[in-house]
């Protein structure tokens, strides 16, 4: 595929995210923003977890987890005060290199000091590659339902885990996350005036992922992934080492979901346990399955539009439900992706079937 | 084979004493197989007697129990299947196995995998050096679709193609990584007789390109009219081992195939 033909959808992308709020404003309806926002990067979590499910076709049902992680190492670090540890050597170099800062703690009078979000989001980055090498390497030589049960184990675990443990604020989450600046004059947080620059943030974020991942799916690693999910014997045969390959698949789909739940957690000021939920991890599968499988676009699509009549709360109390239900009639209709809802090839298809269908009628009879 | 070089008349590869069971059932016993440099090399057996067992250990798919396989005299056995393709051994399969949802071409792409470099970054960045690499990686696997000949499917995914065209996509994958030994597993399997002895000539044209060929096969026109050498399995057993027209000959080669051949048969 030529490069202007892969960056031409990326920039349409680009262009409907950037219309939106303008069209949000002119019907009067600027809140909307907010729950796009979110929906954004919840996208963002789901198209790495597209580039697993639907490319290497290998099942997780712990991405919730991933996210959770990113969000929670965030939270922890940019909250948890280490006023207490100001003696140690490391701490005044550490302040000095702007990886710790100062500010107030939640009563607004005493100092405080806390990680920076920059050193927290790398902190998260960091910690979700190492955990997902240490879970993607024993659980990825399962397939199918053995994997779905394994990665679904995972996600458990994390949700627990932030249930239980006081430092991560058990079932009240953490809350008083400060603001992410990403760029100068921008910060990533719940700033009502801010509202728009932190649209666009995170559309910048999302149009940035999915040309990663687009280039990444037309690249010669990217077609290897395609061939494990076609054949991974016939895969290996061809000298593609699918243990590797489906490794580095798992970890950068985890970066992913780290990445937008630490940029979430900023957006929200704070993160709680039903992130981590395991309905959450089957949402994202349900919108990949939905999306087509091995389809980038629609299961961006389809994660953008679901989340945010989920966040409008159109769905009411059937949220998980729906999800639910949308989960089972993918795999009962178009078990093998083939949703011709979304993607473009079907629409030509269909288009094609609409116009020519006299003249293939004719052939017919013959 | 001619020359006197040591290194040229040294077996391409050479397994010893291979063995492998399933449970109680022996697939194969005390196997030992050379493949000369540039020859084809037949396998023949009756069903069940380890052919498909012998190749999947020599590719990788399966480790055998006992014994080593050497390929250009560096031991491989136990090796994970890429790494054993990645020193240009390339296999196909009895029942064919293509990446459905992807083109012939694309198909083709992947067979010439271990020859590329662009990793996961220089992909997802879109990097000059995974552009040049992807050009050079979409030009031979070109040249592989029209040496089998199959450029007017190049485009079309493989999952609607024909049976003849699949198994040939296959081939083409095979060879778009250049190996310097072919395994063909039942290569006419399911072909008609015109199909059956066009894929022969492709093997023969395989072969006069450089590529060492070995072959399993049950169409004996088709053993018999290509391959240079052919070894006969039986219940995981070597049982003969020579030139087509002394393995026709063999009382045992008959026996295994058509049973003993008693007094009132052999009559006219």
């Amino acid at each position: 595929m030529s490069a202007f033909k892969r960056i031409m959808p990326v920039l349409g992308l680009a262009l409907i995210l950037g219309l939106a709020p303008a069209m949000a404003s002119l019907a009067g309806a600027r809140y909307l923003l907010t729950q796009m926002t979110m929906s954004i990067y919840y996208a963002l979590a789901t198209v790495g977890l597209c580039l697993l499910m639907g490319y290497a076709g290998q099942i997780s049902m712990g991405h919730a987890g991933f996210m959770a992680i990113g969000g929670y190492t965030s939270s922890v670090l940019t909250t948890c005060n280490l006023i207490g540890h100001a003696q140690m050597p490391a701490f005044s170099l550490l302040e000095r290199s702007g990886v710790l800062f100062r500010t107030v703690s939640a009563d607004g009078v005493s100092p405080a000091v806390c990680v920076a979000p920059w050193a927290a989001f790398l902190a998260a980055i960091i910690l979700t590659i190492a955990i997902a090498l240490l879970i993607g390497m024993p659980v990825l030589r399962l397939k199918g339902h053995y994997l779905a049960m394994a990665t679904m184990g995972f996600g458990i675990i994390v949700h627990r885990m932030v249930i239980g443990f006081r430092a991560l604020g058990e079932a009240d989450g953490i809350s008083g996350v400060p603001a992410f600046p990403v760029l100068p004059g921008a910060a990533i947080s719940g700033v009502i005036s801010d509202r728009l620059s932190n649209y666009l943030l995170a559309a910048a974020a999302l149009v940035a992922g999915v040309w990663l991942l687009q280039n990444l799916v037309h690249s010669r690693a990217g077609r290897a992934l395609r061939a494990i999910r076609g054949s991974e014997e016939a895969a290996e045969a061809s000298g593609v080492d699918t243990d590797r390959y489906k490794l580095m698949t798992f970890v950068l789909s985890a970066v992913f979901a780290a990445a937008a739940g630490s940029f979430l957690a900023h957006y929200n000021g704070g993160i709680g346990p039903s992130e981590a939920g395991v309905m959450k991890s089957v949402r994202a599968v349900a919108l990949v399955a939905l999306g087509g499988m091995a389809n980038l676009w629609g299961t961006l699509f389809s994660s953008l539009i679901l989340n945010f009549l989920s966040l409008r709360g159109v769905f009411q109390s059937y949220d998980d439900a729906v999800f639910g239900a949308i989960l089972i009639a993918a795999m009962v209709f178009a078990p093998h992706g083939r949703i011709p809802f979304f993607t473009a090839n079907a629409a030509a298809r269909a288009w094609r079937r609409l116009t020519g269908r006299r003249g293939r009628g004719g052939d017919a009879r013959d | 084979m001619p020359g006197i070089d040591k290194a040229k008349t040294a077996p391409i590869l050479r397994a010893m004493g291979l063995s492998r069971s399933f449970g109680g059932l022996h697939a194969l016993q005390d196997v030992s197989l050379d493949v000369p440099r540039g020859c084809i090399k037949g396998v023949i057996g009756p069903n069940g007697a380890g052919k498909t067992t012998l190749f999947n250990l020599i590719s990788g798919s399966l480790k055998p129990d006992s014994g080593t396989v050497c390929f250009e005299e560096r031991p491989i056995q136990g090796m994970k299947p890429s790494r054993i393709a990645a020193q240009g051994i390339s296999r196909t399969f009895q029942n064919i196995k293509l990446f459905h949802g992807m083109t012939a071409l694309e198909n083709v792409l992947v067979g010439r995998h271990r020859l590329g470099r662009a990793g996961f970054f220089g992909g997802m960045l879109n990097l000059p050096a995974a552009g040049r690499d992807e050009r050079m990686l979409l030009d031979r696997a070109r040249e592989a679709i029209a040496f089998i000949g199959i450029e007017d499917v190049a485009q079309r995914e493989v999952s609607g193609l024909s049976f003849g065209h699949q198994r040939a996509v296959e081939l083409a994958r095979a060879i778009a990584s250049d190996p310097v030994l072919l395994l063909l597993d039942e290569p006419a399997a399911g072909l008609n007789m015109k199909e059956t002895s066009d894929m022969g000539a492709l093997v023969r044209k395989i072969r006069d390109r450089g590529v060492t060929v070995l072959m399993v096969e049950h169409d004996m026109s088709l053993v018999m009219g290509i391959c240079d050498d052919i070894t006969v399995l039986n219940q995981g057993r070597k049982i003969f081992e020579g030139a087509p027209d002394a393995v026709q000959r063999s009382a045992e080669v008959i026996r295994v195939y058509l049973g003993e051949v008693n007094a009132e048969d052999s009559q006219p």
